[in-house]
């Protein structure tokens, strides 16, 4: 029944299910990687979908079951983090087609699962603002985004790979199975732009939520000065400069691919230095 | 009647003996016209003939005689006498006939490891001899079955993986940068023997544009005439390298032709967007330099080479399994050859209606009484004795050694899903469940 416990059952046992799930899907793409079996062309793809619509399925009864979007703590922040990446990349293998990254990107996604299923904690007593609905959005929008440029990296670094590769004439692995430079390169626009349009909404959604909540005086502080607010805005711009680029002034792949690699070790350096050395008001638990 | 496999291949025949028996379409359809193919000792035959191969399949009722027969077609037909010489030409039989078109079909005979080509024609044969009408129930079968084991080769292991030639390799590599080739202009310079092949295989892909540059003006028009694109002169040379995509160069000049001064100039104004050069002359035709221009790929005759070789290696390494992919397929064929005789297929027949007798038996066993039951086993047994007593005695008339009775034990095993060996057969103590 919705919003009722008797969902708890059926949650835990996906939870214990996703880890060997997201397992399956790793060796499937990473048997794909290697030899490009027939039997994997079709299977793997599909059971990677079913495995984002179960995902997608548990994250949403666990909306209803404990009334909250499960971003709360940093064990469900994983799993819909893992969530995020198996289904931007779903769209994007869809979209182009191309089968031979999916080790690469569902090799993150399943150790946030793993993480997120041993030590993942549902409770209901969370702090009212995290019940608010805007919070839901903010956040699915916020880890959708982060999700998808972190997929950009990923292309970012596999395009530098294969171009380094391709100038020196080296046929290996890397050469033999990863999708052509150009296919790379769009993958790395496809996911930029997808990421970048989440970002900019959810940061939208922030700034108007939390000026509501200002302005009634539910919280305190000015949000503007927030470090994670300000290296959000910066990587945004730092992003938003990017796609300009492209589209004003013709940027090349391998430049966008460049830059969303460093962009993505920015982002990860910035969250590692705000979450160890500064006060936030993003927290979760 | 017996599979016979006669021929003549690269293994066996120096050029000159191949040379003299390779058929065109007409070739072959006027030679299978004139050979009496229906009768004794001839059934059915395929003629498959590539640039490599020669080789007759047929079903014959004599081996001696058919093989005396295709001999004798060959040379007054071809005028060659060389079918019948042991020193060049091969015999297979049945399992080993089929063994080796299975092996030819997936390329594992060709000169060059795994082609495609081979395929296309492995079907294009069985074509001709349908249109001639020599094509029979047999041969078509192991037409098909070679060409599925050859597809299914190609597909599950890395038999056809990776350029193998120079220039396949060139378009691969300009692919594995430019991704779909057909949305680039391409640029071929030099229009002798190697232009001339490159541009064949960059015509393929459909590229947005070809254009031929030759210092002789008509070398350049005599390779666009046939392939389609434009022809122009030497001198455009530096303006048609800011129209390209990718340029090939296979030309005879001593010294180079393009220098990194002209591709600085060229990429101006593209903007990052990556440009493949491929220079297959010796000596070179563009300055090494040029590999070091951000975002131009250049390749020449030695790294493509280098990664052909590697390509032939990792072809070589695949061999053991696509073996594997085609003896599985073999097995299946032979296991439905095998079943192409009168008494196999009767006793197929019989087990399968026992079968499905002694089921519907077991599935009614509950509503009789334990000494009924062995009455009801009488009884389907009986019944299955009648309805087959009549088909049984004509199958039993079947002449399997003609095409004819060939094909009516095909459509028995067919129509009744008659494996090859039929169901297994039960315990004869075996008991209904009551």
């Amino acid at each position: 029944m919705w919003g009722d416990w008797d969902l708890l059952p059926l949650l835990q046992l996906i939870n214990i299910l996703l880890p060997l799930g997201y397992l399956l899907a790793v060796l499937g793409y990473f048997a794909l990687y290697v030899g490009d079996p027939p039997w994997g062309r079709r299977s793997v793809p599909r059971w990677t979908r079913f495995l984002a619509v179960v995902h997608a399925a548990y994250l949403i009864m666990a909306a209803a079951t404990f009334q909250h979007v499960p971003v709360a703590n940093v064990w469900e922040a994983f799993t819909f983090i893992a969530f995020a990446i198996t289904s931007v990349y779903v769209i994007l293998e869809w979209r182009l087609g191309s089968r031979a990254t999916g080790v690469f990107l569902l090799t993150p996604a399943f150790v946030f699962q793993v993480l997120a299923s041993a030590f993942i904690s549902h409770t209901r007593e969370v702090e009212e603002i995290l019940q608010s609905s805007w919070f839901g959005v903010h956040v699915t929008t916020a880890l959708l985004g982060f999700a998808a440029l972190a997929i950009a990296g990923a292309y970012g670094m596999l395009y530098v790979l294969l171009y380094s590769s391709l100038k020196g004439s080296k046929v290996g692995l890397v050469f033999q199975r990863l999708p052509d430079l150009d296919t790379l390169g769009r993958l790395n626009w496809h996911a930029l732009v997808f990421g970048w349009g989440n970002l900019t909404l959810a940061i939208l959604i922030g700034v108007l939520w939390v000026s509501g909540l200002e302005s009634r005086g539910e919280i305190a502080g000015n949000f503007i000065y927030d470090p994670k607010f300000l290296s959000t805005v910066v990587i945004w711009a730092l992003y938003g400069a990017c796609l300009g680029g492209r589209l004003l002034f013709r940027w090349s792949s391998r430049r966008l691919a460049a830059i969303s690699v460093v962009a993505f070790g920015l982002m990860l350096a910035s969250s590692m230095v705000i979450g160890l050395f500064l006060e936030s008001f993003h927290r979760f638990g | 009647m017996q599979l016979l496999l006669l021929g003549v291949s690269h293994h066996s025949a120096p050029v000159s003996v191949r040379d003299a028996l390779v058929m065109d379409g007409e070739d072959v359809l006027n030679l299978l016209s004139q050979l009496d193919v229906g009768c004794e000792p001839l059934t059915e035959l395929v003629v498959l003939s590539t640039c490599n191969r020669t080789e007759f399949y047929a079903t014959v009722t004599n081996l001696q005689e058919a093989g005396q027969a295709l001999c004798e077609a060959c040379e007054h037909h071809l005028g060659v006498p060389h079918l019948g010489d042991p020193e060049y030409a091969f015999i297979h039989r049945d399992e080993a006939a089929v063994r080796h078109l299975f092996h030819v079909a997936a390329g594992l005979d060709s000169l060059m490891l795994g082609e495609h080509q081979v395929l296309g024609q492995v079907r294009e044969a069985l074509a001709m001899a349908d249109r001639a009408g020599t094509a029979g129930v047999l041969t078509t079968r192991l037409f098909h079955a070679a060409a599925k084991a050859g597809n299914r080769a190609r597909n599950e292991t890395g038999i056809s993986r990776g350029a193998v030639s120079v220039a396949l390799a060139a378009v691969r590599m300009a692919r594995k940068v430019l991704g779909d080739l057909s949305k680039q202009r391409v640029l071929i310079v030099g229009a002798g023997e190697t232009g001339r092949l490159v541009s064949r295989h960059f015509a393929k892909e459909h590229t947005a544009s070809l254009t031929v540059i030759n210092r002789t003006f008509a070398g350049a028009q005599d390779v666009v005439a046939s392939l389609g694109g434009t022809a122009r002169r030497f001198e455009e040379l530096e303006t048609a390298l800011q129209d390209a995509d990718v340029i090939v160069t296979a030309t005879s000049s001593p010294e180079t032709i393009i220098g990194r001064d002209h591709l600085e100039r060229a990429i101006r104004g593209r903007r990052g967007q990556p440009m493949v050069i491929v220079d297959i002359a010796s000596p070179r035709d563009v300055e090494p330099a040029v590999g070091k221009l951000t975002d131009v790929f250049l390749y020449d005759l030695d790294s493509l080479e280098s990664i052909v070789a590697q390509n032939r290696r990792a072809r070589e390494k695949e061999i053991p399994k696509a073996q594997k992919v085609l003896e599985r397929e073999l097995t299946h064929f032979m296991e439905w050859y095998r079943g192409l005789q009168v008494q196999p297929t009767i006793r197929a027949l019989r087990l399968s209606f026992e079968e499905i007798a002694l089921q519907e038996a077991e599935r009614h066993a509950k509503h009789f009484h334990q000494s009924e039951i062995e009455l009801l086993q009488r009884y389907s047994r009986e019944l299955v004795n009648r309805l087959l007593h009549h088909p049984t005695a004509r199958i039993k008339q079947v002449d399997r050694y003609t095409s004819d009775g060939m094909a009516k034990l095909v459509a028995v095993r067919d129509l009744f899903q008659l494996a090859s060996e039929g169901p297994a057969p039960r315990r004869p103590g075996s008991k209904i469940a009551s």
